[in-house]
């Protein structure tokens, strides 16, 4: 049997979709979910999905009483996670796992997502995810100037943020509050999802003044406008 | 003894913060390696940063090598060639350094070999080094956390995001009449909350609370007036950012007219949301006001339970002082 561990803060959607993934890969496979909170960040669709959910103690005892093959997915979660499941499998078995990753190739033309891995150079199709199952899991209280769209097969949100044509230029706080407002609102979806299960844009209409100015200001949180 | 530093060369506007990066780590290791190698993706741009802003002692050791782009990089071919006690100081892609790690891998296989990666800590406060030893294919791991020595001043955050400021000088910063004015008012005669204000006292007001900050013995850098401009137009435009001895940045701003403290700190309890500061553990966001509506601001955001600590003139040296 072999180990598959993705680290702690990959994000939710990506965990699911590396679940259903590896399943299909790799034949006799035993996923471990590396998390610091579980309870916290278990996204209800793991629980019967395949995966252990293992802290550090836990993970500890299964890769001490392994013997198979291990393997690490190494590009979703900071560095700091990525490192500390690296180490764990290093120190516990004395050897380097094998390393998978994500592959993306961006064209004007074509693009395309792919799990890798790293040792034998080869690709693999990801699981595509089905829309109704994000749909259960996005909160229940998205603001009306947030449209939020299931790309399966980039495994991420589009979420488009619009503003009112016209704020009232008399009063500049008036844009920096629904400009704060729509970030908030952004970051709280970036802090259930990950960072990086979701592009954003924004909408702004022309005649909205200073439009070239909230648009610098969004550019600085990776929100763009809209292709 | 370092044989070799490695690093994976960012965009443009993120090459200040190599600069810092590699040259604190120079400064902790105390060592001086043989070799530094930047590799250079061809997506990336420009380079010139690192040649304005490196000492010759270094450029001297500087070769680029290039890497393929993000579209290519897994070619089943070697990038980096590991060799025996290579540090590489963690940058690039998340799949860069799975591919310097397979590399590792498979160098090890093959060879004994010793290999480091260094990457900062998420408040930029520390490096943790990872050492590998890998010998007859048993590998061993070495972890250590380095404490940063050296600061890095608001100045060099801001200037990566292109923004202008003005910054303080403690030795020649000097109050004129009007702001002692104003400042004897605030310490012996303060005005009712109610009272009217005129703007020019607002940009006073501001002066002399970046002139107090400047001359605390706790603060090594003021900055007033930070501008970031789009298309010539103001984008954002920060009263007062500081940096404090231990490394933490202040972000202040100054309310002396009548306008409502609450609408502000609302706006201020989202700054490093809003601003994207970062590292986001080292910023505290302040509200400076005048010295009759301190206790209002305190009591709101105690009630709101706001991440902000209001200030007067009256108080920003002991706030300081207390700082840990």
């Amino acid at each position: 049997m072999s180990l598959v561990i993705i680290p702690a803060g990959t994000s939710l959607l990506s965990q699911a979709q590396l679940i259903q993934t590896f399943q299909q890969i790799l034949p006799d496979v035993r996923i471990i979910l590396h998390s610091r909170l579980p309870e916290n960040t278990i996204f209800p669709f793991l629980m019967n999905a395949g995966g252990d959910i293992c802290s550090d103690d836990t993970l500890s005892e299964v890769l001490a009483s392994h013997e198979g093959e291990v393997h690490l997915f190494f590009t979703h979660a900071n560095v700091e996670a990525r490192m500390k499941s690296f180490n764990s499998i290093v120190e516990l078995t004395g050897r380097f796992p094998t390393i998978w990753g994500t592959h993306e190739t961006r064209g004007e033309q074509h693009s395309q997502r792919r799990l890798l891995n790293l040792s034998s150079n080869t690709f693999h199709s990801f699981t595509q995810l089905p829309e109704a199952l994000i749909k259960r899991h996005l909160p229940a209280d998205i603001p009306d100037s947030m449209s939020v769209v299931w790309q399966p097969e980039r495994n991420r949100l589009k979420v488009i943020l619009t503003f009112p044509k016209v704020l009232n230029k008399k009063m500049p706080v008036r844009r920096r509050v629904v400009e704060t407002h729509a970030v908030a609102a952004l970051t709280q979806l970036r802090n259930k999802f990950g960072y990086f299960s979701i592009e954003a844009y924004h909408d702004i209409h022309p005649d909205l003044g200073t439009s070239d100015v909230l648009a610098a200001r969004l550019r600085e949180h990776n929100i763009y406008p809209v292709e | 003894m370092i044989n070799r530093i490695l690093l994976i060369v960012q965009p443009e506007n993120q090459q200040h913060r190599q600069v810092d990066f590699l040259t604190s780590f120079l400064e902790e290791i105390n060592s001086s390696p043989e070799e530094i190698v930047f590799f250079v993706g061809e997506d990336i741009g420009g380079t010139a940063i690192f040649e304005q802003e490196l000492p010759d002692t270094l450029l001297e050791r500087l070769q680029f090598k290039p890497i393929p782009s993000l579209n290519n990089t897994p070619n089943g071919n070697t990038i980096f060639n590991i060799q025996n006690n290579d540090h590489f100081l963690i940058s690039g892609t998340k799949l860069q350094l799975a591919c310097f790690l397979s590399e590792l891998k498979l160098e090890s296989e093959n060879s004994d070999i010793v290999a480091v990666c260094v990457h900062e800590t998420p408040d930029q406060s520390s490096f943790v080094f990872h050492k590998y030893t890998c010998i007859n294919s048993e590998i061993h791991v070495d972890l250590e956390t380095v404490e940063r020595k050296g600061i890095i001043p608001a100045s060099r955050l801001l200037s990566a995001k292109s923004y202008t400021f003005d910054i303080v000088n403690p030795g020649s910063s000097k109050l004129s009449d009007e702001q002692k004015r104003l400042l004897r008012s605030e310490e012996h005669s303060p005005r009712e909350n109610s009272s009217n204000t005129v703007a020019q006292e607002g940009f006073e007001f501001e002066a002399i609370l970046a002139h107090l900050i400047s001359q605390h013995p706790r603060v090594i850098e003021t900055l007033m007036n930070c501008i970031m401009r789009a298309d010539k137009k103001t984008a954002r435009e920060e009263d007062i950012v500081c940096t404090m001895e231990n490394g933490d940045y202040l972000f202040i701003s100054c309310k002396f007219g009548k306008s409502g403290t609450m609408a502000e700190l609302k706006r201020l309890a989202n700054a490093t949301i809003s601003r994207n500061l970062q590292p986001r553990e080292k910023w505290k966001v302040l509200f400076a006001t005048r010295h009759t509506k301190l206790e209002l601001a305190e009591q709101q955001i105690v009630e709101m339970g706001f991440n902000v600590h209001a200030v007067s003139l009256l108080t920003i040296k002991a706030f300081l002082a207390q700082l840990n």
